[in-house]
Formats: C-alpha cells, structure tokens, sequence
C-alpha cells in the first residue's frame, strides 16, 4: 500500500510541475505583455519598463521560470498590484472562507445525495427511483448561476432571515455566518449531490448483485446489516473518486457562487484579479487552483486505497 | 452483407427513451433559434421605453426588459449564441481532441508528453482555465470559442487515447500491420471508425458543457458582449431587476436548463445504446 502512495506522490510531480508551467506561461501569452495591458492608455516606455522588471519580464525566460519554481517552493508569488501585499498572504486570508463554502457543499451533498441515492437503490424500478432519478437528471443540468439568482430571487427576498449576499466570519456567531453560508453551500452542494445520487444508486445496484451479498442475506443476516455493514462500505469506493473528480468543478463552482453572493473568497479574488488585469496575483491564483486539485486528487486516491487495499494490489499486478 | 458490393449492410440502431426525449428537446429548443427570425415579432436590440419592465401579456408573451426590448426576441436570439459558441466549440474539440488522441494512444512516444499536458490542463477547474485563458486572449466570440476548445481538449484526448489503446494489438488492427498497412491508414481507416462509439458521446457532453461554460462566462462579463443577446449575460442584465421583473432572471434560465438537459438525457441514452457494457 505504502508503495502504491508514494508512486501515487511521485506521479503527482509532474503534473504540478506542468501546472506551474501553465501558469507561468499564462500571463507571458497576453498580446502586447501585461504590462501594456495594465497600464492602458497612460503607459509610457518607463512605466513599461517598471512593471516588466517588477514582474521580472526584464530577465530571459529561462531566469523568469526558475524564479517562478523558486517562488512556488517559498510561497513567493510576488506583490500583488491592486492590494500591494503579498500574493501569498491574500491567498491565506482567503482561503478559509472558500474552505468554508466548499466543505459545506460537500456535506449539503452528502446530506442529500447519498441517502437519496441508497433509497433509489433500494427501491429499483419502483415510482420512487424513477423520481429521484428524474430529480437527479434534472439537477445535473442546472447551471449553478441561475439556481443562485433563483434561490436569492425565491428564498432570500421573500425570507429576510437569509442575506443576499455576503459573508459574516465564525467569529462573529454561528448564527450569523449560517445565515450566510447555508444557500450559497445549497446552491453549490444541489448539482454535486444529483452527481453523488446518481453514483451512489448505481454502486449500489453493482454491489447489490455481488455474491458476497446473496451470501450474507443466506447466512440470515439483518438487511440493514447487509446494506449499511457490506453494501454500503464498498459502494463508497467509487463514490469516494467521484468526489475526488467532482472537487475540480467544486471549486470551479465556487468561484462563480462567490461572485454572485459577494463571498469574499478565494473564488471572488480570483475574478477581482482578472477584472483588476492584477497579474501577479491572477498567476499566483492560476498556480493555487490548478496545485489545489492535484492534491487534493492525491488525497481522495489515499483514501480510496484504505478503503479498499485490493486497489494498490491491483496496481502491482 | 451485400452480395454484390461485400459492404455491410447500414442497420438502423434501435433508438432508446433517452435518445428520442433528448434528441426531441433538443431539435426544439435548436429550432426555436435558428427559426428566430421568423418566430420573434420584435427586433432583439430595439427597445421601446414606454414598454419598458412590462410582465408577460399578449403583446410580449414573456415581458420586456429595462429597455423595453421583447424577451421572448431576445431569448430565441440569444440562443443562437449558445448554439453557435456549442457547436464550433464540438466541432473543434472534436477534431483536435481525436487526433491527439489518437496519436496519443498509437504511439507511445507521444502519449508520454501529451499526457503529461492533458493531465496538467485537467488539473484546472474548467470555468477558471476558460475566464484564465479568456484574460489572455481577450473578449470576443472567436476568442471564446478558442478558450473552450481548449479546455474540452483534454477530455477528448483521454477518452479517444483510451479507446485506441483498448483496441490497438485486436485481431483486425494486426491483420492490417501484417498486410503491410502504413499506421496513418490503419489509424483512419481502422481504428478511428471502431471508436466512434465514446467519441459520439463525449461529444454530446462537451456539447452541454460548452453551452454552460458561454453561459456562465457571459453572466460574468467575460464571455458575450451586450447589445448582442446572449443566456448569459441576460441573466446578468436582469440580476438588478429581481425584485420588479423577475422574468428577467427565470426566463433565460429556463431556455439553459432545457439545453443541457436535452444534452444530458440524450448523453445517456447514447451512452446506453453504443456502450456493450449496458447495451444488452
């Protein structure tokens, strides 16, 4: 197993390192460079030159990219142009509150889609999974934008107990940043749960045939000791990766969510950095994105490996 | 098999409930659009400022917005868009998707460089490579097309690499090496039309994505530009006006949700259909 997780890490390498390739070649492909771009109408040959020499666009590329590897390993990202604090630090102060989004996405999905998926499983072909396959199907396919605009429209207008928009630290009571946090983590969780219905239903329907359940059943044992105890334990595998994957359209939900609740995280600074034409935040946000799914993808390949230790041994055959 | 010619017969596939919805809801919603010149009694862009903020009546069956333009206009207009940003967006990411792909999954050489490229680019959250790479290029209908392309390419790779390397050493791939067959043939001529199958159907899917993605970067300010109608960015034009209009907000929604859902229940039924694993 161990062997199978530090090849897992070893294989990890070079994606981060081509992420950091992207990232860096990102901002070096604008028309005109960046600093022409940001400057606008009121760039001059200096103010050019300033830029380009604090973006280090002064040096050979060679120079630049391994400037830009020895950042990423310091947490060195430069200095932002708009916040005039470091990149790094931005990131920091930001990222709990998109931690915060995302992880009560996840539970609202849990929350929703595995029982969901279970009880569909369960009841094959009856009217009940036909509905909630329907609902499922339905929810794939509605843009986390417009659910939002209609959850503000239908929810929070109607109810003055939700805010619009916004976001209220832990600090400040629980109360308070629940009101916040819970419909955008609906808006977020609602399309990640009819992903996570949808596969739990069907690895439950695959385990559900195996015969180590028809033994269990013919040993007479309890049917929810049979469901929860054998069925539901392996149908998590897949589930699980699926999860892992999902996390990258995660997180790409997040920023568009964050924008329109105005949730000051990482998802709205990334947006704020675009629109600002703040490169060296805009590169160091690209790098953190891309870095953030690749470990996290490791992660869930950890934890499926635990759940399942026939996964590593299979990788060795 | 023909007698006379020794060429398979064409078979009609048994069509399953998903491709028939799908593909019904589908042809509606494309029809509605590309006939929007004749079904949409107003100008999209002409606005009428004493009609302005008016609720659905029989003069504009779905309301008018702040400037008094038709919504019912713009919506069908605006959905030539989404079709248009869709079906170039497939019709790119098909044909570069499959070629690297393909060579991806004959020779391995290439395939360790490509995927280390596919595997860095997958590493992105779609929407933020696509507003990323939209930074970079600049704002235009071409530039978005070119964004997403990029973004959908990866995917394409993979599932065109897998499939060529599931059937490269079968039986009639070697027939062919062993007739002397040079590897661009025996990838054209042989492989790629045994493949066609997940091709179809990621297809479908980057369909249904592209049309979100247009969708959502337009509501961002990144992807369409006003005056031209866009899902999109009428969405963003009617966020300010949820409270007096609300059918600002629900219309456009609608006419996205019904795409990509037409898309997805027709991803499935083909899936189901070309897939041996579910076909029965």
């Amino acid at each position: 197993m161990l062997r199978y997780i530090g090849k897992r890490i070893l294989l990890a390498i070079p994606t981060l390192l081509i992420v950091a390739v992207i990232s860096f070649a990102m901002i070096r492909m604008i028309p005109g460079g960046p600093a022409v771009n940001y400057l606008g109408i009121t760039a001059t040959p200096e103010t050019v030159a300033e830029i380009n020499a604090r973006l280090g666009l002064d040096r050979s590329i060679a120079e630049q990219f391994l400037e830009f590897l020895k950042g990423i390993c310091t947490g060195d990202f430069g200095t932002s142009f708009v916040y005039n604090r470091p990149v790094m630090s931005l990131i920091l102060e930001k990222l709990p509150v998109t931690l915060q989004l995302t992880g009560c996405a996840v539970l609202v999905s849990i929350l929703m889609g595995i029982p969901l998926g279970l009880a569909a499983a369960m009841k094959r072909g009856s009217w009940m999974d036909q509905g909630i396959t329907a609902l499922a199907v339905c929810g794939v396919a509605i843009p986390e934008f417009w659910l939002s605009l209609m959850l503000v429209q239908f929810i929070s207008l109607p109810v003055a107990w939700f805010p619009t928009g916004g976001y209220a630290a832990m600090g400040e009571g629980f109360l308070p940043w629940l009101r916040h946090i819970l419909l955008p983590a609906i808006t977020l969780g609602f399309i990640f749960s009819a992903v996570m219905c949808r596969m739990t239903r069907s690895a439950m329907i695959d385990v559900l045939s195996q015969d180590y359940i028809k033994t269990a059943r013919a040993k007479g044992q309890k049917e929810w000791i049979v469901m929860m105890l054998h069925a539901f334990r392996n149908a998590m595998i897949p589930v699980i990766t699926v999860v892992g994957i999902s996390i990258c359209s995660l997180i790409g939900g997040a920023v568009v969510v964050e924008q329109i609740y105005s949730i000051p995280g990482i998802g709205r600074l990334f947006i704020n950095a675009i629109m600002d034409r703040d490169y060296p935040l805009f590169q160091g946000l690209v790098f953190y994105l891309g870095a953030f799914v690749v470990v996290v993808n490791l992660l869930v390949d950890m934890i499926c490996v635990l759940l399942n230790p026939k996964i590593s041994l299979g990788d060795h055959s | 098999m023909d007698g006379k010619t020794g060429r398979k017969k064409w078979k009609m596939p048994e069509l399953n409930g998903g491709i028939i919805v799908g593909g019904l809801l589908l042809l509606i919603m494309i029809l509605l659009s590309v006939l929007a010149p004749l079904l949409a009694s107003y100008d999209p862009n002409m606005g009428e400022i004493r009609e302005m903020l008016k609720g659905p009546c029989s003069g504009h069956i779905l309301g008018t917005d702040n400037y008094g333009r038709d919504i019912l206009s713009r919506v069908l207009y605006g959905g030539r868009v989404s079709y248009k940003v869709g079906i170039t967006t497939v019709g790119m990411t098909v044909i570069f998707g499959t070629l690297v792909g393909l060579l991806a999954g004959y020779y391995w050489k290439i395939d360790a460089v490509v995927m280390r490229i596919v595997d860095g680019l997958t590493a992105f959250p779609a929407i933020v490579l696509a507003m990323s790479l939209m930074a970079v290029f600049g704002q235009s209908d071409s530039n978005l097309i070119l964004a997403l392309t990029i973004v959908y390419i990866p995917g394409m790779t993979r599932v065109i690499r897998s499939s060529v390397m599931s059937v490269k050493h079968a039986e009639y791939v070697e027939a062919a090496r062993a007739i002397g067959s040079s590897s661009p043939r025996i990838l054209l001529r042989h492989i790629l039309p045994n493949i066609i199958s997940p091709l179809i159907v990621q297809a479908t899917l980057v369909f249904g994505y592209a049309v979100l993605a247009e969708a959502g970067l337009s509501y961002l300010g990144m992807g369409t530009q006003p005056p031209t109608p866009s899902w999109g960015n009428m969405l963003n034009e009617g966020r300010n006006f949820m409270v007096s209009a609300p059918w600002l907000t629900v219309v456009p929604g609608v006419f996205i949700f019904l795409t990509v859902l037409a898309l997805n229940i027709m991803g499935d039924g083909l899936r189901d259909l070309l897939d041996p694993k579910t076909r029965k």
